[in-house]
C-alpha cells in the first residue's frame, strides 16, 4: 500500500469578496520533505498556510494532513503539526518556561517538563528560561517562537518567514537548525519564504505561486535547469515578471 | 476527556501566570467592585442617617449593589481573558492548537470566575469591614444568586467575545457598556414595577431581574421564592445554550472571512 503523504491538497480555492487569493491549487507533499512555498506579495502563501492550520476555511477544494481532512477532523490533524508566523506572537509577561508549559498542556505534550529542557538545550534558551519573553531580542524571541512550534514534536512543521527580520548568523542558524531536525525526527517542513537562497540551501523540492495559483513547482536545482539561469533568485525573478502561467 | 482537560488548564494556567507576573491586573480585578461598594455603603450610610428610610431598603440596595457586580464583573472578564491574547497577538498560537472551541470557551469562563472571585471577595470584605454587612447573611440561598448571575454573566460574556470575532480588537467597546445597558433593566435597585411597560417586558426576559427581585423578597419577609429562581434558572440555561450557539456561528463565520490570525481593530 502506497503511503499516505504528509500534506495533500487538491483544487484548493479562497475567495475573499470575489476576489480569488487562491485559486485552484493542488500539490502533495511526501512525508519527509522540506518544500519550499515561494512567492511574491500577495501570491497567496500566507492564505494557503492557514488554510492547512485550518484558522482559515477554503472557499472550495480539499486538505487532508496524513491522511486526516483538514475540514472535518481539524483538531486530531493539529495535533500532530505546528505552525510558527510573524503574525503572531507569545504573552509578553510570560517567562520563556510559562509560554512553553502553557503550549505542552495545550498540545498535550508528555513529560513536558524534560521536553522544554530538551528544546532549552537544542535552542540554546537556557540562559533566558525564566526571564519574560517581552524582555528577549528579537533573535531570542524567533528561538523560543521555534520551540513553541515544535513542543509537540511536529510530524508536519509549517513555517512562515521564518527567518525574516533576523541578522544573518541567526537565521544561518535557524537554517541549520530545521535541517537538522528534519534529518532526526523526518517530519514534513513547508517553509513560505521570501529568502531564495534559503529556499535553494535547505528545501529538497519548491513550489512557487504567482496570483493565487501555481505557477510551477519542481526541485531548486530543476527549476534553475528548467528556466536556464544561474539561481533561484533569478528563476523568481522571471515567473515574477511573466504573466503567464507556465506549463508544470 | 484528560486532553479537554489539559486544554482548558492550560488557559487558566496562562491566566494564573499572567496574574503572578502582573500586579496591575490584580489591581483592575479589584478596583471596580470595591469602588462600587465603597460609594453605594458611604450613600447608604448618609441615608440611614438622614433620611430615616427604612433599614430594610438600605439592605437591599447595599446586597443589591454587591450582587450585580457578580454580572458585570463576569461578563467584562470573560471578554477580557480572551482579550488578553489578541493583545498579546497570541490567539493564533491558541486557534492552531488542538484546542477545540467548546474548551477555549471554557477555559475562558474559568479565567473569568478566577477574576470574578478575587474582585468579589474584596468588595464583600471591605463592605464587611467599613459597613458591618455581610453578603453572608442570606445564608445558603446566596449560592442561587450568585450562580445565576454569574451565569447570566458568562452568556453575555460569550456574546462579547463573538461581537470581537465579527468585529476585531475594535469590538471591545461594546464589552465595556454591555452590563452598563442592560443594568437599568434589571431592576438592582428598585422593583421591576417602578417601570414604564415597555421596558418591563424587557426586564422579565432577562434573568437577574429574578434574582433581585428574589433578593429583594427574601430581604424583606425571610423566605426564598423557588419559582423566581427556576424561571432565572430556566431563562439562563436558554440563553447560555443560545450564546454558546453564537459563539461557534461567530467563530466559523471569522474562519471563513479570514484575519483570526492578526485579529486587531
Amino acid at each position: 500500500m502506497p503511503e499516505v503523504d504528509a500534506i495533500q491538497v487538491q483544487n484548493l480555492t479562497k475567495t475573499f469578496g470575489g476576489q480569488k487569493a487562491v485559486n485552484n491549487i493542488s500539490f502533495a507533499i511526501p512525508k519527509g520533505r522540506i518544500v519550499g512555498l515561494l512567492g511574491g506579495n500577495g501570491a497567496g502563501k500566507t492564505t494557503t498556510l492557514s488554510m492547512l492550520v485550518g484558522v482559515l476555511l477554503p472557499s472550495s477544494g480539499s486538505i487532508t494532513i496524513t491522511g486526516i481532512d483538514m475540514l472535518k477532523d481539524r483538531h486530531r490533524a493539529l495535533s500532530r503539526m505546528n505552525f510558527s508566523s510573524p503574525y503572531v506572537d507569545l504573552p509578553q509577561r510570560l517567562t520563556v518556561r510559562e509560554n512553553l508549559t502553557v503550549f505542552s498542556h495545550l498540545y498535550n505534550v508528555p513529560r513536558y517538563k524534560q521536553r522544554i529542557d530538551e528544546l532549552a538545550e537544542e535552542l540554546d534558551l537556557k540562559s533566558f528560561l525564566d526571564k519574560p519573553y517581552g524582555n528577549l531580542s528579537a533573535g531570542q524571541k524567533t528561538r523560543v517562537s521555534l520551540a513553541k512550534s515544535l513542543i509537540n514534536t511536529p510530524d508536519i512543521l509549517l513555517l512562515d518567514e521564518p527567518t525574516a527580520s533576523l541578522d544573518p548568523d541567526t537565521a544561518d542558524w535557524i537554517r541549520n537548525f530545521f535541517v537538522c531536525y528534519q534529518q532526526t525526527t523526518k517530519a514534513t517542513i513547508l517553509l513560505a519564504s521570501h529568502n531564495m537562497q534559503e529556499v535553494e540551501r535547505i528545501c529538497a523540492d519548491i513550489i512557487v505561486m504567482k496570483k493565487g495559483e501555481i505557477a510551477d513547482e519542481g526541485t531548486p536545482d530543476g527549476l534553475i535547469a528548467k528556466y536556464g539561469r544561474d539561481n533561484l533568485e533569478e528563476v523568481f525573478l522571471h515567473i515574477a515578471r511573466t504573466e503567464i502561467i507556465y506549463d508544470k | 476527556m484528560i486532553n479537554s482537560l489539559r486544554h482548558i488548564y492550560a488557559l487558566l494556567l496562562r491566566q494564573v501566570y499572567l496574574i503572578k507576573r502582573s500586579p496591575p491586573r490584580w489591581i483592575s480585578y479589584v478596583f471596580w467592585p470595591t469602588l462600587q461598594m465603597i460609594i453605594w455603603g458611604y450613600l447608604n450610610k448618609f441615608l440611614y442617617l438622614q433620611s430615616g428610610l427604612a433599614a430594610f431598603a438600605l439592605t437591599s440596595l447595599l446586597g443589591a449593589n454587591l450582587l450585580v457586580s457578580f454580572f458585570e464583573r463576569s461578563n467584562v472578564q470573560i471578554m477580557w481573558g480572551f482579550l488578553e491574547d489578541v493583545w498579546a497577538r497570541n490567539i493564533g498560537n491558541v486557534l492552531i492548537s488542538p484546542i477545540r472551541p467548546l474548551e477555549m470557551l471554557a477555559g475562558y469562563i474559568l479565567n473569568g470566575l478566577i477574576a470574578v472571585l478575587i474582585g468579589m471577595a474584596t468588595a464583600i470584605l471591605v463592605a464587611y469591614l467599613l459597613f458591618d454587612y455581610s453578603l453572608f447573611q442570606t445564608g445558603i440561598y446566596l449560592i442561587p444568586f450568585i450562580s445565576n448571575l454569574i451565569m447570566s454573566g458568562w452568556c453575555i460574556g460569550l456574546l462579547l467575545i463573538s461581537l470581537l470575532f465579527r468585529y476585531g480588537a475594535s469590538g471591545e467597546h461594546f464589552g465595556w457598556m454591555a452590563a452598563f445597558i442592560i443594568t437599568p433593566f434589571i431592576a438592582v435597585y428598585y422593583p421591576v414595577d417602578i417601570l414604564p411597560l415597555w421596558a418591563q417586558k424587557i426586564s422579565w426576559a432577562l434573568p437577574p431581574t429574578y434574582v433581585f427581585e428574589g433578593l429583594r423578597q427574601f430581604i424583606k419577609t425571610g423566605t426564598f421564592n423557588w419559582a423566581l429562581f427556576r424561571m432565572s434558572l430556566l431563562l439562563n440555561l436558554g440563553y447560555f445554550v443560545l450564546s454558546i450557539f453564537v459563539f461557534m456561528n461567530q467563530l466559523n463565520a471569522a474562519r471563513r472571512r479570514g484575519g483570526l490570525f492578526s485579529m486587531s481593530e
